[in-house]
């Protein structure tokens, strides 16, 4: 879907939740069900979407739609009069960058005395992973020449 | 300065000490300050409650509440009290801040779960095993980011996800529970703690946080070295470390000196493991260190020290440290 790393907030992350709901609104989160499902929709559309389970004024549909487009959890098209709307990230990415986030603030760079971590949390090349996935590689190869 | 030198020294390979060693000397580099002014602010109070009457005779009554001189008489009492303030209020602070991140983690990894596939039977069979023989505690958080870490001080717990179950292959997760075992026999976190107390104490507290960060990039490093060696598979450790950088960040992020820098430590991690293979002479790391002996040792040597002291010259270091803030005001 988008190939930047997602950025959710963390501000105001609900510990009761669970998975998207740590960070969404029980109506956002709503929202990006209908829209993981469904790739665009329409205002109306999402709100017929909604109806079936709930009932649901045009104006608070609008305006949460509006808001999450704000957020940047969804983009948006202008077709006709109407916009359409699709969400940013896939589920997947969602919640592997609401993951990354949570644990990025955990991790406090090495030094939170609590936990110990395999691989900290830092950015690092695409170009050098490869380097290194190559000398492994050919590490291996010269090791064992049959495998 | 001798740390920040070593860590110069060993960054522009011009000296390459064992892993083990590093980590001792950036070790005492944290504790050492805090426990010499320990020390001398202990041997410089003892005589007064230990030998009161030498005490007395050698200053009076006039100086019996004061610690380091008739110049600062005035505010001894006070400055020493705020000392003790000081010392007992980074205590708590270290102990606080070690709790909370304690329960922040609890918190957030039990309730991290979203819709994902369950992991293979196989490999929950190989975590459990693992657990079982090096006494830790499982969590699996069913998140399909991969997540694997050591989480507590006394009683540790191993907290995996399901993603990173699914991410890795049978060897290459055989070498990473190897390497979070060796944190948990090592009880890494809790000796991060004690450091964090000593660094929190320290006055020169911004510099004993990188002191801490180069020391944990060291003991990521002999964990690795620790795996590879039960393993006998550095290449798997490796492997899992690139498969999992590659999962955890799929971008790169804004640069800075600090980010740079544990990008190197990643790439030395690797690189070291890739090397590794290359040598007949593994070490063999003893991760069941004498710990609890050498801590006896080292209050014995601490309160024994201070007893000796006292024995042989009550007032020594009393005068000691009133000439010497004599000299300074």
């Amino acid at each position: 879907m988008n190939n930047s790393r997602p950025r959710i907030a963390l501000r105001g992350f609900k510990l009761g939740a669970s998975g998207t709901g740590h960070v969404l609104g029980e109506l956002e989160t709503a929202i990006m069900h209908v829209f993981w499902k469904e790739h665009s929709l329409t205002v109306t559309e999402v709100e017929d979407k909604l109806r079936a389970s709930r009932p649901i004024a045009h104006t608070t549909v609008l305006t949460t739609l509006d808001r999450m487009h704000r957020k940047g959890y969804l983009v948006r098209q202008k077709q006709g009069k109407a916009f359409v709307y699709s969400a940013r990230y896939s589920r997947e990415e969602f919640e592997r960058g609401m993951a990354q986030e949570i644990l990025g603030a955990l991790l406090d760079h090495y030094t939170a005395p609590a936990l110990s971590a395999f691989v900290d949390l830092v950015g690092q090349d695409e170009r050098t992973l490869d380097q290194l996935e190559a000398m492994i590689r050919e590490k291996r190869g010269k090791r064992s020449p049959r495998k | 300065m001798v740390a920040g030198a070593v860590h110069l020294l060993t960054r522009y390979r011009v000296w390459a000490p064992r892993t083990y060693s590093l980590i001792r000397i950036y070790t005492w580099a944290i504790a050492l300050p805090p426990t010499l002014a320990a020390w001398v602010v202990a041997a410089a109070f003892l005589p007064e409650w230990w030998t009161p009457e030498i005490f007395q005779a050698a200053h009076g009554t006039q100086h019996e509440l004061h610690l380091l001189g008739d110049l600062t008489a005035r505010v001894e009492p006070t400055l020493a009290y705020m000392m003790l303030m000081f010392a007992i209020g980074a205590a708590v602070f270290a102990a606080w801040s070690g709790w909370q991140s304690y329960l922040r983690v609890g918190k957030v990894i039990t309730r991290l779960q979203t819709d994902v596939e369950p992991a293979q039977p196989q490999q929950l069979a190989l975590l459990n095993e693992a657990a079982s023989r090096y006494g830790l505690e499982v969590g699996v958080v069913p998140s399909d980011y991969p997540i694997s870490f050591v989480w507590g001080f006394s009683r540790s717990k191993l907290i995996v996800s399901t993603g990173l179950l699914r991410t890795l292959n049978e060897q290459e997760l055989a070498g990473l529970l190897e390497h979070e075992a060796a944190h948990h026999q090592r009880r890494d976190n809790l000796i991060k703690l004690a450091l964090a107390f000593c660094g929190y104490s320290s006055l020169v507290f911004p510099f004993t946080r990188r002191l801490l960060k180069w020391r944990a990039m060291q003991v990521e490093q002999l964990c690795d070295e620790i795996a590879a060696c039960r393993t006998n598979a550095p290449l798997d450790i490796a492997s899992a470390l690139v498969k999992l950088r590659r999962r955890t960040s799929p971008t790169p992020l804004a640069a800075s000196s600090f980010i740079a820098d544990d990008s190197s430590s990643f790439h030395s991690r690797v690189s070291a493991l890739i090397e590794s293979v290359d040598r007949t002479d593994l070490p063999v790391i003893p991760v069941h260190s004498t710990r609890m002996a050498r801590a006896i040792t080292f209050t014995l040597i601490f309160v024994g020290s201070l007893l000796v002291t006292n024995y042989i010259s009550p007032l020594g270091f009393h005068h000691a440290a009133e000439s010497l803030i004599q000299l300074f005001i």
